[in-house]
Parts: C-alpha cells; structure tokens; sequence
C-alpha cells in the first residue's frame, strides 16, 4: 500500500505545520509579554516588580537578569 | 473575536482568556477526532481508494483560507474607509486583516501540499497545469507577497495602509487570473480534472468532511485570535520601545 | 478636467523619458539584459530549433518580465526614495496624472524594448511573423497593462528599503494573465498555433481597463501616506 505513506505524510505535514506555527505564535508572545509585563501570571512579569517570595517560581529563571 | 477585551488600556491585553483556552483545548481536541476519522473510521472510495483521505484536509482548508481572505479583504477595505477617522477602530481593522492574512497563506499552503501529494497518487504527477491549481498557486504567491509587506521596516501607519491597498489588489487579481487561466486550459485540454474530484460521497464521507472543516475552522479562529493578540503586543512593544528611547535621551539631555 | 489630467500626465511622462533619455539606462543596460535573456533560453533549450520556435512566444513575454521589471523599478528609483510624494506635494499634480505619466513613460520604454526584442526573437528563433496587426495589437496592450500594474505596485513599493526583492514578487503574480493571453496571441500571430489569438487581446484589453481603473483609484492613497 504506497498510497499510505503519502497520506500519513500529508497529515504529519498538515499537523506538524499547524503546531509549529502555533507554537511560534504562542513563544514570540510569551517572549514580547515578559518584556512588556502583559499577560502572563503576575507573579512571573515584570520580576524586578515582583516579591521577593515569586523566586521560586518555575519560569522566574529570567528574575535574576533585571 | 470581539475585540472589545482587546482594546482600550494595554494592560489588560491578555495572551489567553478562558475563552480562547477553551476555543484551544476544543480545536486540539477536534482535529484529534479530524484525524481519527479521516485515518480510521471513514471507508475507503471505490474509484480514489484511500486518497479520498487527504480531500478531508485539502477541501477544509481551501474553504477555511478562502474565507481568510475574504475577511482580509473586507477588514482591509474597512481599514482604508474607516482607518483614518477612528484612531482605534482603524488600528483594528489592520490587526485583523494582518492575523487573516498569515493564517490564510498557511491553509492554502496545506491545500496546496495536500492537494500536490493527492495528485501523486491519484494521478501520478504531483502537478497538473489545471485552472483551479494554477490560479491557487499565482494566488499564494501574491499573499505571500502581501505579507512581505506587513512584515517590513516602516512606519506603521504607511506600512498598514500599503498592506491594505495590496490586499484589495490581490482580492481584484484573483478573478482575473482565475479567468484567463481558466480560458487557457479550456482552449488546450478539456477540463477533464474536475469530474472525476467530485467523485460520488457517502454520508460516511460527508460527515467527516463536514467535521473536519469544523475542526479546521476553530483552529483557525484560535491562531487568528492569538496572531492578532501577537500584532497588538508587537505594536505596544514599539510604542514602548520608542518611549524609552524617548526618556533615556531626556535622561541624557538633563544629565548633560 | 480630463484634458488637464491628461496634460499633467504627458508633463510627467516627458519628464521621466527625458531622463532616461539623458542617462540612457534602458537603452545601454535593460535592452542588452532582454536580449541576453532570450540567448540564455537558447542556451537552456540547447539550440533546439523546434522548441524554441514553439516556445518563442512565451520567451518573448518572458524576457518583457524580467526586463519591464527593472524598467519599473528604475522608474521609481530615479524619483528617490521619498521623492515622488514630495514632488507630488510641490508640483500639485493629482495622483491619476502621475500613476499615467509614469504608467507612459515606461509603456513607451518597453515598446523600445521590445521592437528589439522581437527582432531577437525573429532572428535567433527562426519564426516568421504571419499576422503583423495581431503581434502589434498584442504587444501595445499587452505592455499597456503591464505598464500600468508596473506602475501601481511600483508605487506600492516606493521608499520601501527591500524594493528590489518586494516589487518582483509583487508584481510577477499579477502580470501573469498578461504573459499567459500575451503568449497565446503572439503564438496565432506568429502562426505558430490555429488557435485564434484575437480572443486574447480581448482579454489583455480587460485587464489593461481594470488596472487603468484600479491605479486611477489607488494612487491617491498610496500617494498621500507618510
């Protein structure tokens, strides 16, 4: 059956396109929302704003930096 | 997309609400079902085989970018009309036009390389010089073009209003290629492609067509609604940017 | 009012062929670029006479492309990268004088251009010309509408830094219709196929009047911006 192999690989590539275009979106706005402080967890935004208690969150590996 | 959460103070620009994280969870959950159903469940079709699968990913997803670029189109002539009076409502509008965009030229890249793939085995040959395929590649190129120009350098209000006017562009290009080219084949070959496509559909087929588009549309909603979250945040980052810039020369000036 | 749009037009149109009169880029640079073009097809094909006069239609419209493309961009080149918005405000013209007189200028360049080219083609692909109104009629409106879509997205892509990569992509897309109807036509002109070429001028006269319309629209706003 050769006629398998093309359409599992249509869906991988249908699938795996829609994910990884996803993905990007949700990245460049995790990235942009650290920076600015929007729309991530209080605790996580804006560390230099934040409590010193927020140190142990699981994300704070940028608090350091500011 | 309401907009209405979106606009207003930036501080309250979320990338995810309970809605959209629902919306997500939905659309994840359906395009599993999609795959499961178009893999599995459905039957094999006497004349395509098993081929008749990738038609339950082509089909949606040419409908979903058509409709994408329908609601390009419409916000980009919104944009044009109504940009300039309201300040907001504009900026809006080219949000819209822009996440559209961008999620339409991915489905009609899945249409495409599904379709290409369908072609290998139905009819041995990736491509065929058919109208329909001829026209959907000159019409990708040309949003691929559209998007070159959001995506570059410029002052955004210039750069949106550009956009806008090469989005009404390719919207007036797509009827006029579609018909030379149609004319074209038609004069050369009979268009022989189209009758056998549209090869008799059981109810079995039909439902998973019909399921699968939904679950092609939700995810589309879900990556247009966070790509136009994406293009407010780029924005408030370059206004912010720019202030910055702005308050460190005053800085410097008083330092001075 | 017409004759005044008119006029303004055929200031701004003399105004860039003076140009390139004086530097003579088109002439000395975009021709020869044509030409070599069309060897290079010779070369791919490797001189297969029969193929090449088969496919010397297309080549021709080809080598318009690729060369009209960079007589667009010259055209707006020579107005510097903020320049024409600028003029626009000095001199008062209405965009639709503008997007004619440019849409003029390049329209008479790429007739030069393609008078040698189809010599080139005559020659180095062995066709004959059987039906000289049909190719005259074919190319005039063929390169109206390609004049005009030039013009449109040249000015779409003005001031922009990437233009040499943006206005190809563009405008390749859209000028397709005009390759494809042109090709067909010259191929009855040059008797090459039975197929009757008038049609397609019909069609190349469609898009040259849509495109009129549409840069007579558009330029105002993507004149006004900045």
């Amino acid at each position: 059956m050769d006629s398998w192999g093309t359409i599992l690989l249509g869906y991988g590539i249908t699938f795996g396109a829609i994910g990884v275009y996803a993905y990007s979106i949700l990245s460049r706005s995790r990235t942009i929302g650290h920076e600015l402080g929007i729309g991530v967890p209080e605790s996580s935004a804006r560390p230099h704003l934040a409590g010193p208690g927020d140190l142990d969150e699981p994300d704070s590996d940028r608090s350091p930096r500011r | 997309m309401s907009g209405a959460s979106d606009r207003g103070d930036s501080r309250h620009l979320m990338t995810s609400s309970v809605a959209t994280r629902v919306l997500g969870w939905v659309g994840l959950a359906s395009m599993a079902v999609m795959a499961l159903l178009g893999l599995v469940i459905s039957p094999r079709d006497r004349i395509q085989g098993e081929a008749v699968r990738l038609l339950y990913i082509h089909v949606p997803t040419i409908w979903v970018a058509y409709g994408s670029f329908i609601l390009t189109a419409v916000a980009s002539a919104l944009y044009l009309w109504r940009g300039s009076s309201r300040e907001d409502r504009g900026r809006h509008y080219d949000r819209l036009a822009g996440a559209a965009g961008e999620v339409a030229v991915l489905f009609l890249a899945l249409t495409l390389v599904t379709g290409m793939l369908w072609g290998r085995i139905t009819w041995g040959v990736f491509w065929q010089w058919d109208a329909r395929l001829t026209t959907t590649a000159l019409m990708f190129v040309s949003y691929l073009g559209y998007l070159a120009i959001r995506n570059m350098p410029a002052e955004i209000e210039a750069r949106s209003r550009r956009a806008a006017i090469a989005a009404l562009l390719a919207a007036v290009n797509i009827p006029i290629v579609h018909f030379s080219v149609e004319w074209w084949r038609t004069l050369h070959q009979k268009a022989s492609i189209r009758s056998d496509r549209n090869s008799e559909i059981t109810g079995d087929m039909f439902a998973t067509l019909m399921f699968s588009l939904l679950a092609f549309t939700l995810v589309a909603a879900w990556l247009m609604i966070h790509r136009y979250r994406l293009v407010r945040l780029e924005e408030i980052r370059e206004e912010e940017g720019l202030a910055l810039a702005v308050s460190a020369r005053r800085a410097e000036g008083v330092n001075a | 009012m017409i004759a005044e749009l008119l006029g303004d037009a055929a200031r701004v149109a003399r105004k860039d062929l003076l140009i390139e009169w004086r530097t003579r880029v088109t002439i000395n640079q975009v021709i020869p670029l044509g030409l070599l073009v069309e060897v290079v097809f010779a070369f791919a094909f490797d001189a297969n006479r029969s193929l090449l006069e088969q496919g010397a239609p297309g080549l021709f419209w080809v080598g318009v492309l690729f060369a009209g493309t960079l007589v667009v961009q010259r055209s707006f080149t020579v107005e510097g990268p903020e320049g024409i918005t600028d003029a626009l405000r000095l001199s008062g013209f209405r965009p639709g004088s503008l997007f004619l007189g440019k849409a003029a200028a390049v329209f008479v360049e790429l007739v030069v251009l393609e008078a040698a080219l189809l010599t080139g083609v005559v020659v180095l692909f062995d066709v004959a010309v059987s039906d000289p109104l049909l190719l005259v009629s074919t190319t005039v409106i063929g390169t109206a509408g390609f004049a005009l879509t030039g013009a449109i997205y040249g000015a779409l892509s003005l001031g922009v830094r990437v233009r040499e990569t943006l206005l190809p992509l563009l405008l390749i897309p859209v000028v397709a219709p005009i390759l494809l109807g042109g090709s067909r036509a010259l191929e009855a002109a040059f008797g090459i196929s039975t197929q009757p070429g008038w049609n397609w001028v019909g069609i190349l006269t469609v898009i040259t009047g849509v495109y009129a319309a549409i840069g007579l629209v558009a330029f105002g706003p993507l004149m006004e911006e900045s």
